[in-house]
C-alpha cells in the first residue's frame, strides 16, 4: 500500500493538483455561467426574481388539461418562469403551436398525443427493428404518464444541460495524469534503476495499476463535487424528487425516473467511461513505453470517435461506440434514443448494455496490459 | 545548411511520431471504408440498388452516358431521358432516397438544374432532383435563371455592402457556360473525407514537434548544441525548416492516403468538370479538379500555420510534455472554430480549420471595391501567421538558456 500511495503522489505532484483543480474551477465557471446567460436571455433582466417566484409557485404544480386551461386564461397564474416551462413544453409537443392555438380537446389530449408523438417516432426509427412486443412495451410506458409534476428543479436542468461534456473532459484529464505512471519521460532516466530495487518488479507494478484507479477515482468524485456545486449554487438543489419529463430535453423519454436518479445513473456511466479510458492509457503506455507516443494514440483515438459522434451512422454507433468513452457521456441519448438490443432473446436498453460491455473492454485492457508486463519481466 | 537540416529532420521521425502517423493513416482509412460501405448505395445501369463500396463502381457505369457539356441539346436530351428513366418513378415512391445517402446517375447534372430554380435554398433530396422548368427549353433561359439564383445566393450569403455585391454579380453575369457535367462522386468523398478527418494532422504535429526545442535534462546535449559552432542562429534555422518540412511531410501523407482510398473506391473520375457541379455558387472559371487543388493548397497552409505555433509553445516552455499539453488545449479550441462561421466570414479568414474548406473558393474579401479572392486572402494571413511566430520562436532562441 505504501508504494500505491507513493506512486499516487508521483502522479499527482503540486502542480499538477493546482492545474487540475484550475481545470474543474474554469469548467466549472464556464459552464455555470452559459447556463445563468441562457437563463437571462430567456427570462430578461430579472431572471434571478422569477427564479423565487417559480420556487413558490410550482409548489404541487400539476401539467394536465386544467393546468394548461388555467394558464390559458391567466399567463401569470403560475410565475414567469413556470409559464415559460410549460410553453416550451407545448411547443415541443404540439408541432410549435402556442397555448391559445391550441383547442380544448387538444389540451385534455395533451399526453395523449405526446403518447401519439412517440409512437410516430418508433415507427419511423426503421433501422433499429422495434419488435410488436417492444413497440407495445414502450407505449404502455408512453401511456403511463397522465399528469407531470412541475416541481421547481432548474438547478438539476442546468446541471443535465453542460455535464456530459464535463466528464468527457474530466475523464481524459485524469486518463492524461495516468499517462507516466508507465510511459517513460526520456529527460528521467530512472526506470533501470527503480527495476532493480526489491519491489521494483511485479509489486511495483500492481502498485502503479492501484495508483491509477485510485487516483482516478478520487479525482473524479473531488471533480464532480465541485463541479456539481458551482453549476448548481445560483438555482437550488430542490426538485432532486422531479421527473425528468418536465425538462423539454427529456420530456419525450420513456425512462420513469427522477432527476436525482438521472445524476447518479450519468455519474455512474461517467466512471465506466474513465475506468476504460484510464485501463486504455495503462496498456497504451505499457506498450509503447512512451508518454508522449501514449498521448498520441490517446489523442487519436479520441479525435477518431469525436468524429464518429459527429456523424452518428446507425450500425457504428450500435456497434462500437455506443460502448465508448465519447458516446457514453453523451447521456441525453440514453434517455430518449430508445435504443436496444437484443441479448438472448432478451431487449435491453442501451445504458445497460453500454455498461455491460464497457467494463469487460477495460477489464480486458487492463489485463492484456498485466499480460505484456508480465511478459517484459520474463 | 542543408545537412543540418536533413539532420533535424531525420530527428523529427521518432517513435512518436511513426506512432501518431500510423494512426492518423488507420483512423482515415477506416472512416472512409466504414462509412462509405454502410451508408451509400445507388442505383446501377440495370435499375438494380447496389449498396456498399460496389455502389460508386456501379454508379460510374450507369453515368457513363450522362457525361458532356451542359448545351441546349443537353439539357433538352436530359429532360426526355430523366422523364423516361427509372430513377424517376423510384424516386417518386421512396420519398427518403436521395436524402439518406442513396445516388442516382442524374443526381449531378439534375441539383446543377435545380439550382437555378432553388437558389439559396438548395439542399439534396428526392423534392429538388425533378426537372419540370420552363427555362429549361433553351440553354440561354436555363443559365439566365442559374446567373440570378448565383446572385440571390450571394445577397443571402449577408457577406457583401450593396456595392461588393454589383461587383460579384457583374462577375456572375460573366461566368463562363456551358458547364460541364459527369460522374464526380469519389472527388465529392474524397473533399468531405478531407475535411472530417483534417484535425487529426493536427494532432500528429502536436506530439512530434513538441519535443522539437525542449531540453534533454542533465545529458548534456543541449549544452553541447548551444555551445557548438552553428549551434544557435544556425541551429534555429535548420531545426524551424525541418519542423515545417516535417509538418508538409505528415500533411502530404494525409493527404495520399485520403486520395489513394477515396480514388480506389470511388475513381477520382471527375477532375476536368466545371466546378459548379460541387460549389454552385462559384464565380470562378475552374475545374472540380483545380478548385479541389486550391483546398488542398489552403489545407498545407493550415497545418503549416499549427507547426509553428506547436514549435513556438515547444521553444517557451522547453519541455516536450508541457508543450504537447498546451498544444492539445490550442488545437481542440482551433477545431471548435471548424463548425463554425459569421462575423462577416472573419472566422473563416482567421482559422485555420478553415484554411481547407469550400469557403476558399465560393467568398471573396474586398479591399476597396476590389474582389480579392478568398484563397488569396488566407494565403497572406497564413503567412502572416507564419511569419508571426516565426519571430516568437526566433526571440525565444535568441535567450536559449541552459539554466
Amino acid at each position: 500500500m505504501r508504494i500505491t500511495l507513493l506512486e499516487c503522489k508521483r502522479m499527482t505532484g503540486r502542480t499538477v493538483l493546482l492545474g487540475f483543480l484550475a481545470f474543474v474551477l474554469a469548467a466549472s465557471f464556464y459552464d455555470c455561467h452559459r447556463n445563468l446567460t441562457r437563463y437571462s436571455v430567456e427570462l430578461g433582466m430579472r431572471w434571478k426574481e422569477h427564479l423565487s417566484e417559480a420556487r413558490k409557485a410550482s409548489r404541487g404544480l400539476y401539467l394536465d388539461g386544467k393546468c394548461l386551461k388555467d394558464l390559458r386564461e391567466d399567463a401569470g397564474r403560475y410565475g414567469c418562469l413556470n409559464r415559460e416551462n410549460i410553453m416550451e413544453l407545448v411547443r415541443g409537443n404540439c408541432e410549435g403551436k402556442t397555448l391559445e392555438e391550441l383547442s380544448d380537446g387538444e389540451l385534455e389530449r395533451f399526453f395523449r398525443i405526446r403518447a401519439q408523438t412517440i409512437r410516430e417516432d418508433l415507427s419511423q426509427d426503421a433501422g433499429k427493428g422495434y419488435t410488436d412486443e417492444e413497440i407495445a412495451d414502450f407505449m404502455d410506458r408512453a401511456e403511463s404518464l397522465s399528469a407531470l409534476s412541475m416541481g421547481y428543479a432548474e438547478g438539476w436542468k442546468a446541471l443535465g444541460e453542460t455535464m456530459g461534456r464535463f466528464v468527457f473532459l474530466l475523464a481524459i484529464v485524469i486518463a492524461a495524469l495516468v499517462l507516466p505512471l508507465f510511459g517513460r519521460d526520456p529527460v528521467v532516466r530512472m526506470e533501470e534503476l527503480v527495476r532493480s530495487v526489491r519491489y521494483g518488479k511485479r509489486r511495483l507494478d500492481l502498485a502503479r495499476v492501484r495508483a491509477a484507479y485510485l487516483t482516478a477515482t478520487v479525482l473524479y468524485v473531488c471533480g464532480m463535487a465541485v463541479y456539481v456545486v458551482i453549476v448548481m449554487g445560483p438555482f437550488g438543489f430542490e426538485g432532486a424528487d422531479q421527473p425528468i419529463q418536465s425538462n423539454i430535453r427529456t420530456f419525450f423519454s420513456l425512462c420513469d425516473m427522477t432527476y436525482l436518479q438521472q445524476f447518479l445513473r450519468n455519474l455512474f456511466m461517467g466512471y465506466v467511461a474513465l475506468a476504460f479510458l484510464v485501463s486504455l492509457a495503462l496498456f497504451v503506455t505499457i506498450l509503447l513505453k512512451d508518454i508522449l507516443a501514449g498521448g498520441a494514440v490517446i489523442a487519436m483515438f479520441m479525435v477518431m470517435l469525436v468524429i464518429c459522434n459527429q456523424i452518428d451512422l446507425y450500425p457504428v454507433s450500435h456497434w462500437f461506440t455506443n460502448f465508448m468513452p465519447v458516446r457514453m457521456t453523451d447521456f441525453r441519448h440514453f434517455y430518449t434514443g430508445n435504443e436496444l438490443y437484443r441479448i438472448g432473446g432478451r431487449s435491453i436498453s442501451c445504458m445497460d448494455w453500454s455498461i455491460l460491455v464497457s467494463l469487460p473492454l477495460s477489464a480486458g485492457l487492463l489485463a492484456a496490459g498485466m499480460a505484456l508486463l508480465r511478459f517484459d519481466r520474463k | 545548411m542543408k545537412r543540418q537540416i536533413w539532420m533535424e529532420y531525420r530527428k523529427l521521425w521518432n517513435r512518436i511520431s511513426a506512432v501518431a502517423v500510423v494512426f492518423m493513416c488507420v483512423t482515415a482509412v477506416l472512416h472512409v471504408l466504414v462509412y462509405l460501405n454502410l451508408q451509400y448505395r445507388s442505383i446501377d445501369k440495370n435499375g438494380e440498388i447496389v449498396s456498399g463500396l460496389a455502389s460508386y463502381r456501379a454508379l460510374r457505369e450507369a453515368s457513363k452516358d450522362l457525361g458532356g457539356v451542359m448545351d441546349g441539346e443537353y439539357l433538352r436530351k436530359l429532360k426526355v431521358s430523366y422523364d423516361n428513366s427509372f430513377e424517376k418513378e423510384y424516386l417518386a415512391e421512396h420519398r427518403g432516397f436521395l436524402g439518406t445517402a442513396g445516388m442516382t446517375k442524374y443526381d449531378v447534372p439534375n441539383y446543377c438544374v435545380n439550382y437555378a430554380y432553388f437558389g439559396p435554398y438548395m439542399t439534396n433530396g428526392n423534392d429538388k432532383v425533378g426537372l419540370d422548368y420552363e427555362f429549361l427549353e433553351s440553354e440561354e433561359s436555363f443559365y439566365r435563371a442559374y446567373k440570378e439564383a448565383v446572385k440571390e445566393s450571394l445577397a443571402e450569403e449577408g457577406l457583401y455592402s450593396e456595392g461588393q455585391l454589383l461587383v460579384l454579380n457583374e462577375k456572375a453575369d460573366n461566368m463562363r457556360t456551358p458547364f460541364t457535367t459527369g460522374y464526380a462522386q469519389g472527388l465529392f468523398n474524397l473533399m468531405t473525407w478531407f475535411r472530417w478527418d483534417y484535425s487529426l494532422v493536427f494532432f500528429v504535429l502536436v506530439f512530434a514537434l513538441a519535443g522539437l526545442f525542449s531540453k534533454d535534462g542533465a545529458g548534456g546535449v543541449t549544452e553541447l548544441t548551444l555551445s557548438s559552432k552553428y549551434g544557435r542562429r544556425r541551429n534555429l534555422n535548420a531545426r524551424w525548416i525541418a519542423g515545417n518540412l516535417f509538418s508538409a511531410g505528415v500533411y502530404l501523407i494525409y493527404l495520399a492516403v485520403q486520395i489513394l482510398v477515396n480514388g480506389a473506391i470511388g475513381t477520382l473520375a471527375g477532375w476536368n468538370l466545371s466546378a459548379q457541379m460541387l460549389w454552385c455558387d462559384c464565380l470562378y472559371d475552374m475545374t472540380l479538379g483545380g478548385g479541389l487543388s486550391i483546398l488542398f493548397f489552403g489545407g498545407l497552409l493550415g497545418v503549416l500555420v499549427i507547426g509553428n505555433l506547436v514549435m513556438l509553445f515547444s521553444i517557451k516552455l522547453k519541455n516536450a510534455k508541457a508543450a504537447a499539453a498546451l498544444s492539445v488545449i490550442a488545437v481542440l479550441l482551433i477545431r471548435r472554430t471548424g463548425s463554425m462561421e459569421g462575423l462577416y466570414g472573419t472566422i473563416e479568414l482567421l482559422s485555420p480549420m478553415h484554411f481547407g474548406q469550400s469557403g476558399l473558393i465560393r467568398m471573396y474579401r474586398f479591399v476597396g471595391n476590389v474582389a480579392v479572392p478568398y484563397f488569396a486572402a488566407v494565403f497572406v494571413v497564413a503567412t502572416l501567421y507564419v511569419a508571426v511566430l516565426y519571430a516568437g520562436v526566433r526571440r525565444s532562441y535568441k535567450k536559449y538558456h541552459v539554466n
